[in-house]
C-alpha cells in the first residue's frame, strides 16, 4: 500500500516535468518515513551529508576538472590522433582504442567513475565523430570504466582485503589475468560488431607525427602509473596531478588555454558536480536503509539452502551479487556481503582470493546495471544523453561481461596465475 | 519480538567483536521472547555513533577517537603520553574518568554501558627503527586527529594524511614508511605484511565504550535494562581479554617474520620526552568537557599516588 | 526502484522568456522577482567557484608542499573535502537554473503540448513544497549537530558552521521553484532536444 501511494507521488512529479533527483528524494524520503525501522527525512538529510563529507568524494571533482581541460583543449585531440594512428588497420579501431585508453588508465585508477569520467568525457566525441552509434559508444565507455575497480589498483579490493582480512597485494595481483581477459573479450566484441570497417591506411610516419605532437600528452598516463607503482600517488593525488599537469601542458605548451577558459571548464564542473553529487547521496541513503533493514543479510540466510557443491555455490554466489549490484554501490555491498559470503563459498572449496576478484567481477558489472548503476548516472552527466540511450547502449556488454565473469568464477587458474 | 542492533565496525573473528558476541549470547540467553540483539555492521564509527545519538541504532560500540566527532571532549584520553603506566591508567580511569566520562555521554544522549581497553597506538615502520632519529624527516602516515599530529610534528616526521585503504597500499609500495596503530588491529590488517618492525612507544590509549541510546534505553522495561548491563562483560573480563589477544597477536606477528620491540620504561621516556607537553595546545581547541575529563585524569593521577598498591606496581 | 520508468533527458538551455502565462504578475512585480532570482543566481556562482577553487587549490598545496618541501599542509585534504560539499550542495540549487538537472521527458508525449506549461508550473509548486520540506528537515538535522556539539576532529571547526550550507541550497532551490511558480517566465527553458 505505501509502496503504491509513493509510485503515485513519485509519477506525479514525473508527469509534472520535475527533475529526476527530486523525484528520487520523495521516493527515498517516503521510504525513510514509512518504510524504514526508527527513521525518518532527518536522517535522509544525514545521510545526505556523510555521502558528500567523504574524502573519498575528492578525486571525482578533480578528475572532472582535469577532464574537461583535458577534452576542451589540444590534450584530448592529439592523445586521439595517436590512437587513431595506432588503430588505422584494425576493424573497430576507435572503439579497440577507447578499451586500451579504459584499461591504462583504470591501471592508474582504482575507480570505476574517475575512469569512465576521465576517458568517457575525451572519447566519447571522438567515438560519435567517427560514426559509432550513440548507445555502442555509451555501452563501451561504461563498460570501459569498470576497468577500473579489476585492474590494480583497485579501492574495492581494498576495502575487501580489509574487511575480510585478505591480501591486498594478492588481491590486486589475482585481478591481473581476469583483467586481460576482459580487455581482450571486450576489444573482440569491438571488431566483431563494430560497424566501423578498417581505414586500412596505417603509416608509420604519421604515427610518429602524432606521438611527437602528442608526447606531452602522452606522458600524462604515463607520470601517473610511475607514480602510482612507485608508491607516489593516492587516487586524490593522481587527479590533482593530473589537473596540474593537464594545465601546464595546455596553459605553456599547447598554449591554448585563457584564464577565461577554465572559468568556464571551472562552471562546467560544478554544473556536472551539482548534477552528480545528489544522486550519488541519494543512491548512498538508499543502501542505508537496504543495510540497515537487513536485506543483504536475509538475501544470503535465503539463498544459502541451496548451495550445495562448487557449481552451485559459485552460480549462486554470482546471482546474489549481480542482483546486489542492481541496487547498492560496490562499497557497502563490499562491506555488507563479503563477510557473509566468504564462509560459504571457503566452505566449498574457494579461496579468499579467488572469491574477492569474484566479488569484484560481480559488483563491477553492477556499475552499468540499472536501476542503480552508478556508472550509467556518470554517463548522463559526463555525456549528457538520457538514461535509456544508456541502458540501451549497456545491456549487450552486460551479457557480454557474463563469459568472462563465467570464465572468472570456474577456471581459478586466471585469478591465480599471476598471484606469488 | 523487537531486534535491538548493536553496531560498530568490528570484523567477525576479531577479539573485540567477540566481547560482541558475548554480550549478544548473554542478553540473548536470558531475554525471552521479547527482545533480542544483533549485530550490525557499521564502516564508519563517526557515522554509527551519530545514528546512536539521534536514535537510528540502538547500541554503539567504538573507540573514543571513533565518537570523536560527536563526543570531542573524549579525545582528551587521546592525548599523547597521557599516562605513566598501564596500572596508574586503568585505576585512574575506573575510579575518577570514568563517572566523567559518562556524564558527557549522557549529557549527549547516550548511556555507557560498558568499556574495556583497545590498546596502545604504537609506532611501526618498514626498515628497523626504534628511536625518535630513526624517523626523524621519513614519511609517515598520520591520522585524522589532531593529537596524533601534536605527536608526530614533534617527533619530527614529514607526516602524510592517509585513509587507511590508501596507507596500507602507500606502505607497501613505499610512499610512506611507517605510521601507528594498536597492535590487534595492526597484526589484522595488510599493514603487518609490509612493516615489519613494531615498537611499543605507547604514544595513546585507546578505550572502547560501548553506549546505548538514552531515550530508547529509558522506554525499554526495568528488567530488560538490567539485563542489558550485566549482558556487558565487565571491565575487568575484557581488559584480560585484549592483554591476552595482545601477547597473540605479537607471537603471530614475529612467527611472521616480524619483529616486536617492547620497549623498557627509560627507552619510551625518551619518546615520550622528545614529544614534550602537548596538551595544554590540545585542550584550548576543545570543548569545556575536555577540561573536566583532563582534570580527573590529573586527580585520577594523584589519587593512584596515594594508593598502596602503587608502590608496587611499576 | 523509479528510475527505470521511461527516458531522461536534461532540459538544456538558458533562462529564456518562452511562457505567457495569464497569471503572470504585473511588471513591476516580476522585475523584482528577476532581482531576487539574479541575486541568489550570483550567491551561488560566487560560493560554488569560490569553495571549489579554495578546494583545489588547498589540495595542490598540500602535495606539491609534501613532494618539494619535505612537509604537507596538516588538515588541507579535510578543507577540501568541505570545500566540495559546499561547492556540490549549492551547486545543486546552481544547475536548477541552468536547467541542467535531469528529468524525465518520455510522458510528455501523454498530454497536448498545449498543457506543459501549466503542468510545469503546478510541478514547480510541487518542488518548492519538496525543498521546503528538505529545508525543514535540514534545520532540524543541523540543529540537532549544534545541540551536540559535534566538531571536526581534525580542524578546529563546528560541524554545523558547514552543515548550514544544507539548508541554504534547499531554501534557495524551494525559493528559485517559487519564483518559476509565481512568474513562469523566469524559468529556464525545459524542453530541451528529443534524444
Ligand atoms: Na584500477
Ligand atoms: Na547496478
Amino acid at each position: 500500500m505505501t509502496g503504491i501511494l509513493i509510485a503515485v507521488g513519485a509519477l506525479l512529479l514525473v508527469l509534472l516535468r520535475q527533475p529526476m533527483v527530486l523525484v528520487l528524494a520523495f521516493a527515498v524520503i517516503c521510504m525513510h518515513e514509512f518504510v524504514a525501522r526508527n527513521s525518518s527525512i532527518d536522517f535522509f538529510i544525514q545521510d545526505l551529508w556523510f555521502t558528500i563529507d567523504s574524502d573519498v568524494l575528492l578525486p571525482i571533482p578533480m578528475f572532472i576538472l582535469a577532464g574537461n581541460i583535458m577534452s576542451k583543449g589540444q590534450i584530448a585531440q592529439r592523445l586521439i590522433d595517436i590512437m587513431v594512428e595506432l588503430t588505422a588497420n584494425l576493424r573497430g579501431g576507435l572503439a579497440v582504442a577507447a578499451v586500451l585508453a579504459c584499461a591504462v588508465f583504470a591501471a592508474i585508477s582504482g575507480s570505476s567513475i574517475v575512469t569512465l569520467a576521465a576517458i568517457g568525457s575525451i572519447m566519447y566525441p571522438a567515438l560519435l565523430r567517427e560514426g559509432y552509434s550513440r548507445p555502442f559508444s555509451l555501452g563501451l565507455l561504461c563498460t570501459g570504466g569498470t576497468l577500473g575497480i579489476l585492474i590494480p589498483p583497485s579501492i574495492p579490493m581494498m576495502l575487501y582485503g580489509i574487511i575480510t582480512d585478505t591480501s591486498i597485494v594478492n588481491l590486486f595481483m589475482g585481478g591481473v589475468g581476469p583483467g586481460i581477459l576482459m580487455v581482450m573479450t571486450i576489444s573482440v566484441y569491438c571488431v566483431v560488431v563494430a560497424p566501423i570497417p578498417s581505414k586500412g591506411n596505417f603509416s608509420g610516419a604519421r604515427l610518429l607525427t602524432s606521438l611527437r605532437r602528442g608526447g606531452p600528452a602522452l606522458l600524462l598516463p604515463i607520470i601517473l602509473l610511475g607514480g602510482i607503482y612507485s608508491g607516489y600517488f593516492t587516487a586524490t593525488e593522481a587527479a590533482v596531478v593530473s589537473l596540474v599537469y593537464a594545465l601546464l601542458i595546455e596553459g605553456l605548451i599547447y598554449r591554448d588555454l585563457h584564464l577565461k577558459d577554465v572559468g568556464a571548464m571551472l562552471g562546467e564542473t560544478i554544473r556536472l558536480f551539482g548534477t552528480l553529487l545528489p544522486l550519488l547521496a541519494l543512491a548512498g541513503s538508499f543502501n542505508t536503509i537496504l543495510d540497515y533493514e537487513g536485506v543483504p543479510r536475509m538475501l544470503v540466510e535465503w539463498m544459502s539452502h541451496w548451495i550445495t557443491n562448487p557449481i552451485t555455490a559459485g552460480l549462486t554466489m554470482n546471482v546474489i551479487l549481480l542482483l546486489a549490484g542492481c541496487f547498492m554501490d560496490v562499497g557497502s555491498a563490499i562491506l555488507i556481503l563479503s563477510p557473509l559470503l566468504l564462509p560459504l563459498m571457503v566452505s566449498q572449496g574457494f579461496d579468499p582470493v579467488h572469491v574477492g576478484v569474484i566479488t569484484t567481477v560481480n559488483l563491477e558489472i553492477g556499475y552499468i546495471t540499472p536501476p542503480v548503476g552508478i556508472n550509467l548516472f556518470i554517463a548522463m552527466g559526463v555525456f549528457r544523453e538520457s538514461f535509456a540511450t544508456i541502458v540501451r547502449g549497456v545491456w549487450p556488454f552486460v551479457g557480454l561481461m557474463i563469459i568472462p565473469l563465467l570464465i572468472i568464477t570456474f577456471v581459478p587458474w586466471i585469478v591465480h596465475v599471476f598471484v606469488p | 519480538e523487537e531486534v535491538i542492533r548493536i553496531a560498530g565496525s568490528l570484523r567477525p573473528g576479531s577479539m573485540m567483536h567477540g566481547i560482541i558476541q558475548t554480550f549478544i549470547d548473554n542478553f540473548n540467553s536470558k531475554s525471552g521472547d521479547d527482545y533480542k540483539v544483533e549485530y550490525q555492521l557499521v564502516g564508519n564509527d563517526q557515522e554509527m555513533t551519530q545514528q546512536v545519538i539521534r536514535g537510528r541504532l540502538e547500541i554503539g560500540t567504538t573507540g573514543l577517537a571513533g565518537a570523536a566527532v560527536s563526543i570531542p571532549p573524549g579525545a582528551v584520553l587521546s592525548m599523547p603520553y597521557l599516562w605513566n603506566n598501564d596500572a596508574q591508567r586503568r585505576w585512574a580511569t575506573d575510579n575518577v574518568v570514568l563517572p566523567v566520562l559518562k556524564d558527557i555521554f549522557t549529557e549527549n544522549g547516550l548511556v555507557v554501558i560498558g568499556m574495556g581497553d583497545a590498546g596502545w597506538s604504537n609506532m611501526f615502520c618498514k626498515e628497523s627503527c626504534s628511536t625518535p632519529e630513526d624517523i626523524a624527516g621519513k614519511r609517515f602516515r598520520i591520522p585524522p586527529a589532531a593529537s596524533a599530529r601534536a605527536f608526530w610534528e614533534k617527533v619530527g616526521v614529514n607526516g602524510v594524511q592517509l585513509s587507511l585503504p590508501d596507507f596500507f597500499t602507500g606502505l607497501e609500495q613505499g610512499m610512506v614508511e611507517g605510521g601507528d596503530l594498536p597492535l590487534t588491529f595492526f597484526v589484522t590488517t595488510p599493514a603487518a605484511q609490509y612493516a615489519k618492525t613494531y615498537v611499543t612507544t605507547n604514544q595513546y590509549h585507546h578505550e572502547q565504550i560501548f553506549f546505548i541510546n538514552k531515550s530508547y534505553f529509558e522506554g525499554l522495561p526495568e528488567n530488560i535494562q538490567e539485563l542489558l548491563i550485566t549482558a556487558m562483560p565487565s571491565t575487568d573480563e575484557m581488559r584480560r581479554r585484549q592483554d591476552e589477544d595482545e601477547v597473540l597477536q605479537a607471537a603471530k606477528f614475529e612467527a611472521a617474520g616480524g619483529k616486536y620491540i617492547l620497549l623498557s620504561e627509560d627507552q619510551k621516556k625518551v619518546w615520550a620526552d622528545k614529544v614534550g607537553d602537548t596538551h595544554e595546545a590540545l585542550l584550548t581547541n576543545l570543548p569545556e568537557g575536555a577540561t573536566r575529563i583532563y582534570e580527573a585524569v590529573q586527580e585520577g593521577k594523584r589519587q593512584f599516588a596515594e594508593q598502596p598498591e602503587a608502590s608496587a606496581k611499576p | 526502484m523509479l528510475i527505470g520508468i521511461g527516458t531522461f533527458e536534461q532540459h538544456l538551455s538558458e533562462c529564456e522568456v518562452t511562457l505567457t502565462q495569464p497569471l503572470n504578475p504585473r511588471k513591476q512585480d516580476l522585475a523584482v522577482l528577476r532581482g531576487i532570482y539574479k541575486s541568489l543566481i550570483l550567491a551561488e556562482t560566487i560560493i560554488c567557484y569560490g569553495t571549489f577553487a579554495l578546494g583545489t587549490i588547498a589540495l595542490i598545496i598540500d602535495i606539491f608542499g609534501r613532494e618539494f618541501l619535505g612537509n604537507g599542509v596538516f588538515g588541507a585534504q579535510r578543507f577540501a573535502v568541505y570545500c566540495m560539499a559546499l561547492a556540490g550542495m549549492m551547486g545543486f540549487s546552481y544547475v536548477i537554473s541552468e536547467g541542467g538537472h535531469l528529468r524525465p521527458s518520455a510522458v510528455d508525449r501523454m498530454f497536448p503540448e498545449g498543457w506543459h506549461a501549466a503542468m510545469a508550473r503546478f510541478g514547480d509548486l510541487l518542488s518548492a513544497l519538496l525543498c521546503v520540506l528538505l529545508a525543514w528537515a535540514a534545520f532540524t538535522f543541523v540543529s540537532s549537530t549544534y545541540q551536540i556539539g559535534e566538531r571536526d576532529m581534525t580542524l578546529p571547526l563546528d560541524l554545523w558552521t558547514i552543515q548550514t550550507v544544507l539548508i541554504l541550497a534547499f531554501v534557495f532551490a524551494a525559493t528559485k521553484f517559487m519564483i518559476f511558480f509565481i512568474a513562469p517566465a523566469l524559468r529556464p527553458n525545459d524542453n530541451g532536444e528529443a534524444m
